[in-house]
C-alpha cells in the first residue's frame, strides 16, 4: 500500500518540478528524468538514425548535455521539448557527419546498394510479409526520407507528439509541420505501396 | 496542378479528423469517382497503424552507469563526440601543409631559375621577340610574397582544425528552447 502511494506521488511529480529540483542541486531528480525519458529518447534516435548503438550514444551524449546544462532551461518551455530538441539536434549532427564520411569512404557507397535490399515487388504481397521484414522494410523507408520529412514522421506518427509541440521542438511554424507531415506520409506511401498494393480486382 | 494533387494536401488533416466538414465531404465524393486517391488513402491509414506497431527498443541494462560515469569523468570524450570531425580534418590538414609545401618549393625553383634580368634595361623586358612563358610572369612577383604567404595559409588551417569547438556539436539547440 505505501509502495503503491509512493509510486504514485513520484509519478504525479511533473517534469518541470523535476528539472526545477535538479536546478537547485537535487541529482536524484535528474536519475528520474533519465529513467521517465531513456527509452522514449532511444526510439525516437533509433528510428532516426536506424542504428541502435549510435541511437544509444546519442541517448547518452543528450542526458549529458541536459546535465552541464541545466540551467539553460526555461520554465517556459515543456522539458519534454527541451530535451527532445537537444537529442534531435544531435541526430541530425550525426546524420549530416554520415553524409560527410559517405562522401569520402568508397566502402561506403559499394555497401549502399547491398544494403538496401527491398524484396521484389511481384514477389511480396502483404500477406505473405514477415512482421520483422516489414519492420525492417519501414524502418528502411523512414531512412530514405529526407531529414526534414523524417523528423515530423517520427515525432507525429510513431512517438505521437501533438503538431504544436512538434512545432516547438523543431523550432518550425506550425504549418510548415503539418505540410512536412502530409507530404513525409505521401512519400512514404510512394515508397511502400508495393509492401500494401490491395489485390487486383477481377475485370468482368 | 491536377485536382488529386490538390485535393492530396488536405490528406493529413482528413486522417488527422483536423478537416472542416466542407472539405471533409469533398474528399469523400473525390474518393468515390477516384480509385487512386481512394487507395493512397487506404494505404496511408495502413502505414500509419504499421507505424504506431514497431516495436520498442529498451536501453542496455548499464545504460545509466555508463551515464554516471560520462559526467563524472569528463576527460572521457564520449564516441559520438570524437568521431566525426577525425574522418576528414586530418587528411584535410595533410593535404594542406603538403600543398603548401610544394608550393613553397615550386615559387622558390621558379624564381631561382630565372635569368638574371638586367636592372639598367627594362625595355628588354618588353621585348616581342621573346615571347614570355607563363610561369616568367612571376618574375615580377617579389620573392618575400610566397615565403609568407604560404606558411601562414597552413598555420591558418592548422589553427582552425585544432581549435576547441571543431570538435564540438552545435549547442543551438540547447540555447533555443532554453531561452524560449
Amino acid at each position: 500500500m505505501i509502495t503503491k502511494t509512493e509510486e504514485a506521488k513520484k509519478v504525479s511529480v511533473t517534469d518541470e518540478q523535476l528539472i526545477a529540483r535538479f536546478q537547485v542541486g537535487d541529482v536524484q531528480a535528474f536519475d528520474i528524468l533519465v529513467r521517465r525519458y531513456k527509452d522514449q529518447l532511444l526510439n525516437f534516435i533509433y528510428r532516426f538514425v536506424g542504428n541502435r548503438s549510435d541511437a544509444e550514444d546519442i541517448v547518452q551524449e543528450t542526458f549529458l548535455r541536459v546535465y552541464k546544462n541545466k540551467h539553460y532551461y526555461k520554465e517556459i518551455a515543456k522539458f519534454s521539448t527541451w530535451v527532445y530538441t537537444i537529442a534531435g539536434n544531435l541526430a541530425k549532427t550525426e546524420l549530416r557527419r554520415r553524409k560527410r564520411h559517405k562522401i569520402f569512404s568508397v566502402s561506403n557507397f559499394v555497401n549502399e546498394e547491398r544494403d538496401y535490399d527491398i524484396p521484389d515487388r511481384e514477389h511480396s504481397p502483404e500477406k505473405k510479409v514477415d512482421s520483422s521484414i516489414q519492420e525492417n522494410i519501414i524502418q528502411k523507408a523512414i531512412g530514405k526520407l529526407p531529414t526534414k520529412f523524417k523528423e515530423v514522421i517520427i515525432l507525429r506518427d510513431i512517438q505521437g507528439f501533438a503538431y504544436e509541440e512538434i512545432s516547438q521542438i523543431l523550432n518550425i511554424p506550425l504549418g510548415t509541420v503539418k505540410s512536412r507531415v502530409n507530404r513525409g506520409r505521401l512519400k512514404l506511401q510512394e515508397d511502400l505501396k508495393f509492401l500494401y498494393e490491395a489485390e487486383p480486382k477481377s475485370t468482368i | 496542378m491536377t485536382d488529386c494533387d490538390k485535393l492530396k494536401e488536405n490528406f493529413s488533416d482528413y486522417l488527422d479528423g483536423e478537416l472542416p466538414i466542407e472539405q471533409r465531404k469533398q474528399l469523400e465524393d473525390h474518393f468515390n469517382i477516384c480509385p487512386d486517391c481512394h487507395e493512397t488513402m487506404r494505404q496511408i491509414r495502413i502505414i500509419q497503424q504499421s507505424m504506431k506497431q514497431l516495436p520498442q527498443i529498451s536501453t542496455t541494462p548499464n545504460f545509466e552507469q555508463k551515464l554516471q560515469q560520462q559526467i563524472f569523468q569528463p576527460h572521457q570524450k564520449s564516441n559520438f563526440i570524437l568521431s566525426p570531425f577525425q574522418n576528414w580534418k586530418i587528411p584535410v590538414m595533410g593535404s594542406a601543409i603538403v600543398l603548401a609545401t610544394v608550393g613553397f618549393f615550386l615559387v622558390f625553383n621558379d624564381s631561382s631559375n630565372k635569368p638574371e634580368l638586367p636592372v639598367t634595361n627594362p625595355v628588354e623586358n618588353y621585348s616581342p621577340a621573346a615571347p614570355q612563358l607563363p610561369g616568367s610572369q612571376k618574375v615580377n612577383v617579389p620573392s618575400s610574397t610566397p615565403a609568407i604567404s604560404t606558411p601562414y595559409q597552413s598555420s591558418t588551417l592548422m589553427s582552425d582544425s585544432l581549435r576547441s569547438d571543431s570538435t564540438q556539436i552545435d549547442k543551438k539547440g540547447v540555447l533555443q528552447v532554453g531561452n524560449k
